[in-house]
């Protein structure tokens, strides 16, 4: 048991050794450990052993010539080469306060970008979907019309195929509209059929003093839009019909006996009103 | 570059200027030891003053500067051991001749005292890298107690167990080296 004792008293003053050469010891740690000292001459080693290490390190502390101007010249360099990057990059990307934000941006900057291309790569799927499920949408026609892009986006979306008037007829489940009746001003120039979501529509361009009037007609309770043009609702010769004004160009819808109708072009109200009486 | 930017890097790089003419020569002398290797002891404190150079302005007192460098010295000392320690075990004793063989040039008559620290630095290379750092930041910087336990981010008790274990170690070390106190009588 003493000798337990006695050895946990030099495992702890060995280890405070260090402490009691540099006086960091508390003054009454170092009286007991200085009466141990006086009694212990396995202590007294030790103690003798750090003082030797501590001399030796004091002499053989040669220090290193430093090559003081090469080693600024390194510095000035690395911290040109990165102030310029940094530059270059924005102040704002590498400063303190961003830097916690950084890897965060950087990965929202990512998601975001997989997303856009995930999306993108979605969106011709999506057009094929629309065109072969959704409503038809003559928003496009209007907005083709409005830029002078001559139906390029419309038939893009919905393709349509140029037929003779007595193939349209054949092609579709209602009678055709009796676009013969229009007075000879309204030059009948092009026979389109247009398909949508399985059913398939008529296109009529027609050619009035060099503008050009297009008249679709499609089966009744076939699902279709004209984009986000608001439409009112307009009584022509008694037919309730619905009017987009669009500057430009004028919409005008109407129901007929087994069909609907819609006529676009840069037509006055007369001339609008004309077709309507005609073809209803 | 805009030239309020352009000021604002010419005033930092004057600072930085000034800091590194007051701490080089410590810093130099902390990462020679570590890492026994003037080049590496170069790049490392090139290193340190470049990574000061991005945070100046985080700096207002002398005291936490001084700790802070200190503290990216050392640790920068301590990852280069660590990468290049297969290359120091082969390169630490050509190293070392160089060394000393240059500051024998530079200062002749000395032969004792380089033939000392040639092998004092050969034993502190052989040591643990936590060995290391205590007995350089006390025996060769002469940092205190609690200086040495922010440097390295440990408490005061492990700085004191360190350096007691380190004097064992470095005892062994230089008695296989053919330096016992004896030698410090010559």
């Amino acid at each position: 048991m003493k000798k337990n004792i006695t050895f946990f008293r030099h495992r702890r003053l060995q280890r405070a050794l260090v402490l009691y050469v540099d006086d960091e010891l508390p003054q009454n740690e170092a009286a007991q450990a200085h009466v141990h000292l006086e009694g212990c001459a396995v202590c007294r080693q030790k103690l003798a052993d750090i003082r030797a290490c501590r001399e030796l390190l004091q002499v053989g502390r040669t220090p290193q010539s430093v090559p003081t101007e090469q080693l600024w010249q390194r510095i000035v360099r690395k911290t040109s080469a990165r102030t310029q990057a940094r530059f270059e990059l924005g102040e704002t990307f590498s400063s303190a306060s961003f830097r916690y934000l950084r890897w965060p941006v950087v990965a929202a900057i990512l998601i975001f970008f997989v997303l856009a291309v995930w999306m993108k790569s979605n969106d011709g799927e999506r057009s094929v979907a629309t065109s072969a499920s959704a409503t038809i949408d003559y928003g496009l026609f209007l907005d083709d019309l409005r830029h002078n892009v001559s139906e390029a986006n419309f038939h893009k979306r919905y393709p349509a195929q140029v037929v003779k008037l007595a193939e349209a007829r054949q092609a579709i489940a209602f009678p055709l509209a009796t676009i013969e009746a229009l007075p000879d001003s309204f030059r009948l120039d092009c026979v389109r059929v247009l398909e949508c979501n399985g059913k398939k529509c008529i296109q009529f361009t027609c050619v009035k003093a060099g503008k050009a009037i297009n008249i679709f007609q499609h089966a009744l309770g076939q699902p279709w839009t004209i984009g986000q043009y608001a439409a009112t609702r307009t009584p022509i010769c008694n037919v309730e019909c619905s009017l987009v004004n669009a500057k430009e160009v004028m919409a005008v819808s109407w129901q007929g006996k087994n069909s609907e109708y819609l006529a676009m072009g840069d037509l006055t109200p007369q001339e609008f009103a004309q077709i309507v009486e005609i073809l209803q | 570059m805009p030239l309020h930017i352009a000021q604002t890097l010419a005033e930092r790089r004057l600072d930085l200027r000034a800091i590194f003419l007051a701490h080089h020569r410590r810093l130099y002398q902390v990462a020679y030891r570590l890492t026994s290797s003037r080049q590496d002891a170069e790049d490392i404190v090139q290193e340190v003053f470049v990574r000061l150079y991005q945070k100046l302005e985080q700096f207002q007192g002398e005291a936490m500067l001084s700790t802070w460098l200190y503290r990216m010295t050392v640790n920068a000392g301590l990852d280069a051991l660590r990468r290049f320690k297969r290359r120091q075990k082969w390169e630490t004793s050509l190293a070392l001749i160089v060394n000393e063989a240059a500051f024998a040039k530079e200062n002749p008559g000395q032969q004792a005292h380089i033939e000392i620290s040639e092998k004092l630095q050969k034993a502190l290379s052989r040591l643990r890298k936590p060995f290391r750092a205590v007995i350089v930041l006390r025996d060769f910087e002469g940092l205190a107690y609690d200086e040495i336990a922010e440097v390295l981010q440990i408490d005061k008790g492990t700085v004191a167990s360190r350096l007691h274990r380190a004097y064992a170690k470095l005892k062994k070390e230089l008695e296989a080296l053919g330096i016992d106190q004896d030698y410090l009588k010559l």
